[in-house]
């Protein structure tokens, strides 16, 4: 009898497990319920860059794998025929820092990771250290239809609809994933959940190739810019536990002056639009399995939630290893492990 | 040496640039370009013009090429990191060049952002059988930009510029003190000059908003560059090809070359096509000459030649020919 797994949230993170578990798993139903798709997702607010950050109590081997696989995925589609399609473009630029800063443990992941050479520094002054690194930036609003055409393509089922608790939907499914993100704060009574609000400039800028970021990471309140296919990303900020869904003139002005020192001739870029997202922080990212009973009935579930500002460096090695949950429930004789 | 008349024929990036050079050399001259084709007529409008001189394709003393290529890095830079350079058509892009053996010397390593060798992993993105490859920072001009903003500074400084083709130098003698040639291929007739010849390019400008990287194949000669707001898919070139139509030949070859290297660019949908008639010259001309007609005299500084690099040369040679006619000045008044 077919198993039906239903995976909760269509951002990043849902719709790559479901399109994953669809590949992995062809004996089984998957049907994605969210209540928000893209372009309302919190993917769809970031620029989507490559680029592993400390993630809390999350072990480094864990993230380092996660986000190298995940690495690999987009680079394959990047240099295919559908990367415009699927909005994966590789982008190169600088990670600049005041004062010298230790090479990070991912270092090796990216296509490219080198020391700035003092004429690159000479463009950015005030920076006395930085990395040239060629990453990968995915674009959620074409990446996150595109997945999901092919997850209804190849007979994905979809329903628009808020979920408020695991049991509403337990008869109906024999596997639940959850990934909803900062939902799970309510969804999964999940009280170590807290906002980290972001607020990104959408600009017209297309003669910026290459990305700038200053990577301190001190303030969360450095700038950024990062070209993309369909518009350039000014950045942002770190704001944890704050909740405010609308766009702080504060923020905009500081996000402006300081992505224009990077890049003076941005003060010509026309604004498209200011947006603000909530990254879905956590102490570590919550993926593993969990059976709650229910009216005495047990629920399967496998969390893959709480990402941060990861979601997009990680949602690949994370739906993989969600998926190697499912197939242990699904399959157990194969590959359960005592 | 005040009100010296000063001729620029020709209006394209040699001409533009060197009458901007001038008029900073010279704040009291009066500088007049003059040219029958203007902007996006002119040679270098399609053109990428991605900085990446080398002595292969320059061959003209290395003191001299490397005083040009500095001029002209220093201005482009600078204006890089100004606050015109979305007016002014100035972009950076990191640029991979794939080769299957050892390249020779990259003049441009001494002037660039950055430059390495590309790891394999690096190089393996690429389709083809690359034995090396380098890569670095550069800067691209977009001339259908640069060209109205040299207009736009050569104007706000007085100059003055009129739409008139001329078919012999001997033409502006009496009007003028001294005439710059910035004719490109013309000079063959209006100069005399046989060592001048076209190299004929045929690019294909795409949408394709997510390449931002630029790449060279010298093993097909297919080559991706991103521009203003399209990208630049090329190229051909032929030598002594002066034909300006488009050749549906190329075009398929081309995209299909492109595609090869870069599978990404299949998705991109072409927004125009353009042949330009690169002016070749062994080496690049920019000297004095007194040219004669019967027994009248005329002084000209010549600019031209600089075939595939005329963009990233242009203002380094500008600022020569400026100083050249300098040196003139105190001669003119000096014949009677």
């Amino acid at each position: 009898m077919k198993k039906k797994i239903c995976v909760i949230g269509a951002g990043v993170i849902g719709i790559s497990t479901a399109r994953l578990l669809q590949e992995t798993l062809p004996s089984c139903d998957v049907t994605i319920i969210a209540e928000k798709f893209s372009p309302h997702t919190t993917g769809d607010v970031s620029a989507g860059v490559w680029k592993p950050h400390a993630l809390g109590d999350t072990p480094v081997e864990l993230q380092s794998k996660w986000s190298g696989n995940t690495f690999e995925h987009l680079l394959k589609l990047c240099m295919g025929s559908e990367a415009s399609l699927a909005g994966i473009q590789l982008l190169s630029g600088y990670l600049l820092f005041q004062d010298y800063t230790e090479d990070p443990s991912w270092s090796n992941q990216m296509l490219r990771f080198c020391h700035m050479t003092p004429r690159e520094l000479a463009q950015f002054p005030g920076y006395r250290h930085g990395w040239f690194i060629i990453t990968i930036k995915v674009e959620c609003r074409r990446y996150l239809p595109w997945m999901l055409n092919k997850f209804k393509s190849m007979g994905g089922a979809v329903l628009q609809r808020k979920i408020h608790s695991f049991e509403e939907i337990s008869a109906d499914y024999d596997i639940i994933v959850n990934c909803s993100g900062l939902g799970s704060y309510e969804l999964a009574k999940d009280k170590t959940m807290q906002p980290i609000r972001g607020q990104v400039i959408r600009v017209r800028a297309p003669w910026i190739t290459t990305m700038g970021c200053d990577d301190a990471t001190i303030t969360g309140r450095e700038p950024y810019v990062f070209p993309g296919m369909d518009d350039v990303v000014l950045g942002g900020t770190h704001d944890y536990g704050d909740w405010n869904t609308e766009p702080d003139p504060t923020d905009t002005k500081r996000i402006w002056e300081g992505c224009c020192k990077l890049f003076p001739s941005l003060k010509h870029a026309e604004i498209l639009e200011v947006n603000v997202g909530h990254r879905p922080g956590r102490p570590s990212v919550r993926l593993e399995k969990e059976i709650v009973t229910s009216g005495g009935k047990a629920i399967k579930i496998v969390h893959n939630y709480g990402h941060g500002g990861g979601g997009v460096t990680l949602h690949w090695g994370c739906a993989q290893e969600a998926v190697q949950m499912v197939k242990e429930w699904v399959e157990p004789c194969v590959t359960s492990r005592l | 040496m005040s009100g010296v008349r000063i001729a620029v024929v020709g209006a394209g990036i040699a001409g533009l640039s060197t009458a901007v050079n001038i008029q900073r050399n010279i704040p009291s001259a009066r500088v007049t370009v003059m040219a029958d084709r203007f902007l996006t007529d002119t040679t270098s409008d399609g053109a990428a013009g991605i900085f990446r001189p080398s002595f292969e394709k320059i061959k003209a003393d290395e003191t001299l090429v490397r005083q040009w290529v500095s001029d002209s890095w220093k201005h482009f830079d600078c204006l890089w990191r100004s606050e015109e350079a979305r007016e002014a058509g100035i972009g950076s892009v990191t640029m991979y060049q794939l080769f299957d053996k050892e390249p020779l010397y990259p003049l441009f390593k001494e002037f660039v952002y950055d430059f390495r060798e590309m790891t394999d992993r690096d190089m393996k993105r690429f389709h083809g059988n690359f034995k090396m490859g380098l890569a670095c920072t550069t800067l691209t001009t977009e001339s259908r930009k640069y060209l109205p903003w040299l207009t736009d500074r050569f104007k706000e400084n007085g100059g003055v510029v009129k739409i008139q083709r001329v078919n012999d130098f001997s033409e502006l003698i009496g009007d003028y003190d001294i005439v710059v040639n910035c004719t490109s291929l013309s000079s063959k007739t209006l100069a005399g000059d046989n060592l001048v010849y076209s190299v004929r390019g045929h690019l294909l400008r795409v949408k394709a908003p997510w390449v931002k990287h630029a790449v060279y194949d010298h093993v097909t000669g297919a080559y991706i560059i991103p521009c203003f707001d399209t990208v630049v898919l090329g190229g051909t070139r032929q030598k002594d090809n002066y034909s300006l139509e488009i050749d549906p030949e190329d075009t398929k070859r081309i995209w299909e070359k492109c595609c090869r290297l870069q599978p990404n660019i299949k998705k991109a949908e072409i927004a125009w096509e353009w042949v330009g008639l690169r002016p070749h010259r062994s080496p690049p001309r920019v000297e004095k000459e007194m040219m004669k007609f019967g027994d009248k005299e005329l002084k000209v500084v010549h600019n031209y030649g600089q075939g595939a690099n005329g963009i990233t040369l242009s203002w380094g040679c500008a600022k020569h020919a400026a100083k050249l006619v300098q040196e003139l000045i105190p001669y003119i008044h000096s014949k009677l």
